[in-house]
């Protein structure tokens, strides 16, 4: 009996530990072949937060957001969704789960139009079902309920006037704002980006990140970002993530991460 | 070449090309959302056919409702193919080359029971019986109520396609599938459910064009198998992608097969035997020279394109 209650109390210790991270990596590892991609990381993102990971190229970061996505399979370790083990699950239930992601080349559908890309992700339409697609009274009240906040979203990340022209034809920043206005539409609670800045002209790049502080103050969102373009990041993560040939070589808050010794030398190449 | 002659072959060329065109959009669908050549696509004509050979011997005279059952066959057909031989193909992440062989294979499979199944019946080269009505006749010409249901559906069938592909939520994430299938998976559109419905609908269509098949001619288990490299040809003139670059060839291939074949047998001696050649130069013509087809000049509207 004694047992039996020691084991709920500290489950119950577990629970309330997992409330405030929103995703947690335990001992994370990626093997491709003999090549250890990720190798035993373990990290917490508070719900809330803004979290930068960087490092230099082939560090494990890319891989390390595959994993969260489900697009790549674990070698070991697991992967803690608001206190669900997410580990094994395909990337279309991580996306219901509410964890978005978006790519260094935007992962847009080229030859459809800004607003059709923005429709996609929305969960459970009517019109997606044969039976009621043909008929158009059945699902248009809906669509049009989508279309507006698909519209509203679109004005906050100013693509409004282009709602109509093909993915194909907009500039390399609006390919990105637009695909994290898509991921919004989804309703995510955690926003994966994968270097949301990589081939964007300074100004717009900066605008990007006041776009991603804007979304977290007003819609709570949690943001896990790898990023190149430190000046940038700086200004707006909270606590910043290093990796370093597949290990986290240190985790702290900008101030720390920018003075520390060990990612100066293998960053900065100090 | 005598003018009577003339407008007979260019209204066959409208009757063939129309059933042409509902075909090859099946094809150009499975193309681009599956990424499959699907061979197979003849033996669900074939299979729409006989089924609605047989409710129209079972003395159900009414066009739509044999047409109905035809699509539900046909559908049904590619479900199954799907399912069964497709599915776990593409969860094998089988080559492109496996496929192709893999959809003849399904073609054969089909095409054979349903030889079985005329010869245990003795339903071969039956018409599907509907009464048949002369609605217009001008000289040598005329115009049957055949007619006047396989163009007209065809066309309807093709322009509702088109509508669905292109304005409603399904044929939105027809279209995402389409462009980048691994994307789709990744933003949470439910790929195995879109894939199933593509593949009803796909077939569906299949079935109803053996339907309006039978109408016009005769059902007999080899009938899709003998339209499908002219199929093919109207298909590949749309690259493959091309909505309305796969309807223009498939008037293309039966403008070529009709009146281009009675122009020079008439005027150069061609042998009218030469006809199953056309298709097939057609697409050696094509590949060789603009793999794209048709679908520069429509860039935009109904892009299946990847």
């Amino acid at each position: 009996m004694g047992g039996g209650y020691t084991a709920r109390v500290s489950t119950r210790y577990q629970g309330a530990e997992i409330m405030t991270a929103l995703l947690e990596l335990r001992n994370l590892r990626k093997d491709y072949g003999g090549l250890r991609a990720v190798d035993d990381v373990s990290l917490t993102v508070p719900e809330g937060a803004i979290i930068g990971l960087i490092g230099p190229n082939g560090s494990g970061k890319s891989t390390l957001i595959n994993l969260i996505a489900g697009a790549t399979q674990r070698s070991a370790g697991r992967v803690i969704f608001a206190g669900d083990d997410i580990s094994d699950l395909p990337p279309d239930a991580v996306f219901k789960l509410g964890i978005a992601r978006g790519y260094q080349e935007p992962a847009l559908y080229l030859k459809l139009t800004v607003l059709d890309n923005m429709l996609l992700p929305v969960k459970n339409q009517r019109g997606e079902g044969p039976w009621y697609a043909p008929w158009w009274r059945t699902w248009h009240n809906e669509e049009a309920k989508h279309a507006e906040r698909a519209l509203a979203v679109l004005e906050q990340v100013q693509l409004l006037q282009q709602y109509d022209t093909l993915a194909s034809d907009l500039s390399g920043g609006q390919m990105k704002l637009l695909e994290i206005a898509r991921s919004l539409m989804g309703q995510p609670k955690l926003l994966l980006l994968d270097e949301p800045t990589a081939g964007v002209a300074p100004k717009l790049a900066y605008e990007i990140f006041e776009q991603i502080a804007r979304l977290r103050r007003e819609h709570g969102i949690t943001f896990l970002i790898v990023e190149h373009r430190l000046e940038i990041l700086f200004d707006f993560a909270d606590t910043v993530y290093v990796m370093h040939l597949g290990n986290l070589l240190a985790e702290g808050s900008v101030a720390e991460i920018a003075n520390h010794a060990t990612v100066r030398e293998v960053y900065f190449g100090e | 070449m005598p003018p009577a002659l003339l407008t007979t072959s260019l209204v066959n060329t409208i009757q063939i090309g129309s059933l042409y065109a509902l075909m090859a959009l099946g094809i150009t669908l499975t193309f681009s959302v599956m990424k499959l050549p699907n061979f197979a696509h003849a033996e669900f004509v074939t299979a729409g056919a006989y089924a609605a050979l047989i409710v129209s011997l079972s003395g159900v005279l009414n066009p739509l409702a044999i047409m109905a059952a035809a699509f539900v066959v046909g559908a049904l057909t590619a479900l199954i193919s799907h399912i069964a031989v497709f599915k776990p193909l593409e969860n094998r992440e089988v080559s492109l080359y496996t496929l192709i062989l893999a959809s003849f294979a399904v073609g054969l499979i089909i095409r054979y029971i349903l030889f079985l199944m005329a010869d245990y019946f003795n339903l071969f080269d039956l018409r599907i019986g509907i009464p048949l009505t002369i609605l217009f006749r001008e000289g040598s010409l005329i115009l049957s109520n055949l007619f006047a249901w396989v163009v007209p559906t065809s066309i309807l069938l093709v322009i509702l396609l088109t509508l669905l592909l292109n304005a409603t939520p399904l044929g939105r994430e027809m279209r995402a599938l389409a462009n980048n299938s691994i994307l789709a998976r990744v933003i949470g559109i439910p790929v195995e459910r879109v894939k199933n419905y593509t593949w009803l609908l796909v077939g569906g269509l299949a079935g109803v064009a053996g339907a309006l098949w039978g109408l016009q001619s005769a059902v007999n288990p080899l009938m899709g198998w003998a339209a499908i490299i002219s199929v093919f040809a109207a298909a590949i003139l749309g690259g493959l992608s091309s909505f309305s670059g796969t309807i223009l060839g498939a008037y293309v291939v039966a403008f070529s097969e009709n009146t281009l074949m009675l122009f020079l047998n008439f005027n150069f001696g061609v042998d009218l035997a030469y006809k199953p050649a056309i298709p097939f130069i057609i697409i050696i013509a094509v590949l060789l020279l603009r793999p794209q087809g048709f679908t520069e000049i429509f860039r935009r509207a109904g892009d299946l394109d990847r």
